[in-house]
């Protein structure tokens, strides 16, 4: 998992019965990497931004190569924006499965990590091992290695697949794809707490599919705006307790990305059977519980599986791996739906192709100022709880949101501040 | 298949010393060695897993980051993997408190340990954002990458 990402800090201040403050500290990368791009050729921030997140290496790929292609007035359609969906399936797959079986479900069952689980339920591990690497395979396949893919350049591949190539990748998911019915089906049982939250949503619609390599920024309060107009509508700021900025919607307020999120803009778009199995766990046309996003992945799970069985049996190789995209003066910019939520990049281009400037609007920054906002109500009702219990319970609650952040069992520091009476 | 030994540097490239696994793999990736499987791995269990499960043996080449390290001082462990339980792995430079010992606690629940296990530990101090090493641990990185060329090239 991403070391970059990894790094936080909440700090849940109470006095009395009363919760004054909490405070979710993330030392976010993406600032030190707007810096380094600077200078660099238009083809590098694929690979360069890459390295931001080890869980979603895709999703910042693809974002830069939507801006960059956007400032050199480049469109990628066709078999190799299909192949680019097809990719993304297979990060989303990943992505997933490792935070349902390995992150998320200890929480649920009892347990304090995914080595308890295992220990008991090998075969649950297993499956969300097998899973996961049927996403991984994709990766390997089209990016050219799991972790990391280098195959990805700007205005496509290096080298696109043949159709007997992919044909290896249908067998594999068929199974994975089985498997994450059966995961629906086992998360949906979980015990939730009963806990909802106001926020407004956002994510991208692309009318006719689920969201996923473009669409158009919406909320499900009616705001929809061009991709170009981003940063009219998000304003990112500081605030003293983070390095990492807080983003809000301009004249509104706090807002949501990631599953919950796309799921309440685009389920009328899901896949035949991810929408069954949706119907199935009993999800409605909108969730509001962050504990049972775990129930909206699974769904998202097998929705990605059958894209990319879907996208591989429609699958055309392209006449050129690539198309040209030679530099230009001009700023572009790019959105994607990254595992956890809408991904944007800008990028201001010099004639050669140089990069003026570079800005990066991560996920996990945009949810930070809804998850201090949940986690003060959630902290509120749990205040007769040992610190130590505390604790736990707010890192489950922290990993509702997949935050990057969330990756390893005990992953922040978490202090409790109670003032002496 | 089995691929033999397979040699995993664990960091992240842009930030500084915790790259050093990562710049061993480069190193030896140069001299061309036979019957070495290189792989680049963010340190994440599954992906540990992943890398070492048809190997015979796995060499792992992480940061050691701790308040006293005394960067480029290396250590070199054969980890007993009959006796897990009992063993205190040194935790990688990894800020999310991901270490070593959970991704072999995670195999051996599955049963997907490999047969032998080498770990070189590199002590660093500074893992800030930053690309290129320390010279100490730089040195290190070309001992390292010597020995293991050395000792385990086919």
């Amino acid at each position: 998992l991403a070391r970059v990402e990894g790094e936080g800090a909440m700090h849940v201040y109470i006095d009395g019965d009363q919760v004054t403050d909490v405070q979710l500290n993330i030392y976010e990368p993406p600032r030190f990497f707007e810096a380094l791009l600077r200078g660099r050729g238009h083809t590098e921030p694929p690979d360069i931004t890459a390295r931001i997140c080890g869980i979603c290496p895709v999703a910042y790929q693809m974002s830069a190569c939507r801006a960059i292609e956007d400032a050199c007035g480049v469109t990628v359609d066709g078999p190799l924006a299909d192949l680019r969906r097809l990719l993304y399936c297979g990060e989303w797959i990943s992505s997933h499965a490792l935070h349902i079986y390995l992150l998320h479900a200890p929480d649920f069952l009892g347990y304090d990590g995914a080595v308890e689980l295992a220990r008991d339920h090998r075969d649950l591990v297993e499956r969300g091992l097998s899973i996961k690497k049927a996403g991984n395979a994709i990766m390997a396949l089209i990016g050219g290695r799991a972790i990391h893919p280098v195959n990805v350049r700007v205005g496509g591949f290096y080298r696109a697949p043949s159709r007997a190539d992919l044909a290896t990748l249908v067998e594999p998911l068929r199974r994975a794809l089985d498997g994450a019915l059966a995961t629906v089906a086992w998360v949906a049982g979980f015990d939730f707490p009963d806990f909802d939250h106001d926020h407004e949503l956002l994510a991208l619609v692309e009318p006719g599919r689920y969201a996923i390599d473009s669409g158009i920024p919406t909320t499900d309060r009616g705001l929809q705006f061009a991709v170009a107009d981003f940063e009219q509508h998000i304003l990112e700021e500081q605030v003293e307790h983070s390095t990492a900025l807080h983003a809000r919607l301009a004249g509104r307020s706090r807002y949501l990305a990631g599953p919950l999120a796309r799921f309440a803009l685009s389920r009328q778009w899901l896949t035949p059977i991810a929408a069954q199995a949706a119907d199935a766990a009993g999800l409605g046309s909108v969730c509001r519980n962050p504990f049972r996003s775990i129930v909206v992945r699974a769904v998202e799970l097998v929705f990605a599986l059958e894209e990319a069985l879907a996208l591989i049996d429609a699958y055309e190789q392209p006449a050129m791996p690539a198309m040209l995209v030679p530099a230009r003066a001009g700023t572009g910019r790019g959105a994607t739906e990254a595992p956890r939520g809408v991904l944007f990049h800008r990028y201001q281009l010099a004639d050669d192709g140089a990069i003026v400037s570079a800005r990066i609007v991560p996920p996990t920054s945009q949810n930070q100022a809804s998850i201090e906002h949940d986690l003060r109500r959630f902290v509120a009702a749990r205040l007769d709880m040992s610190d130590d219990r505390l604790t736990a319970e707010c890192e489950q609650a922290i990993r509702n949101y997949d935050p990057c952040i969330s990756c390893a069992t005990h992953f922040l520091d978490l202090t409790v501040v109670r003032v002496p009476r | 298949m089995t691929l033999g030994t397979v040699v995993i540097g664990v960091g992240h490239p842009y930030r500084s010393d915790d790259a050093v696994g990562l710049a061993v793999l480069g190193l030896l990736a140069d001299r061309n060695p036979s019957g070495l499987t290189l792989i680049a791995s963010t340190g994440e269990p599954t992906e540990l897993i992943e890398a070492w499960d048809s190997a015979d043996m796995a060499i792992i080449i992480d940061a050691l980051h701790h308040p006293y390290a005394e960067p480029g001082r290396v250590h070199h462990f054969v980890v007993d993997l009959a006796a897990l339980d009992e063993q205190e792995l040194p935790s990688a430079a990894s800020s999310h408190g991901i270490e070593l010992g959970q991704a072999l606690a995670l195999a051996d629940a599955l049963d997907r340990l490999p047969n032998q296990l080498i770990l070189y530990a590199i002590e660093v101090r500074d893992v800030g954002f930053g690309d290129g090493l320390t010279p100490p641990v730089e040195t290190a990185a070309r001992t390292v990458a010597t020995e293991i060329s050395e000792s385990w090239q086919v």
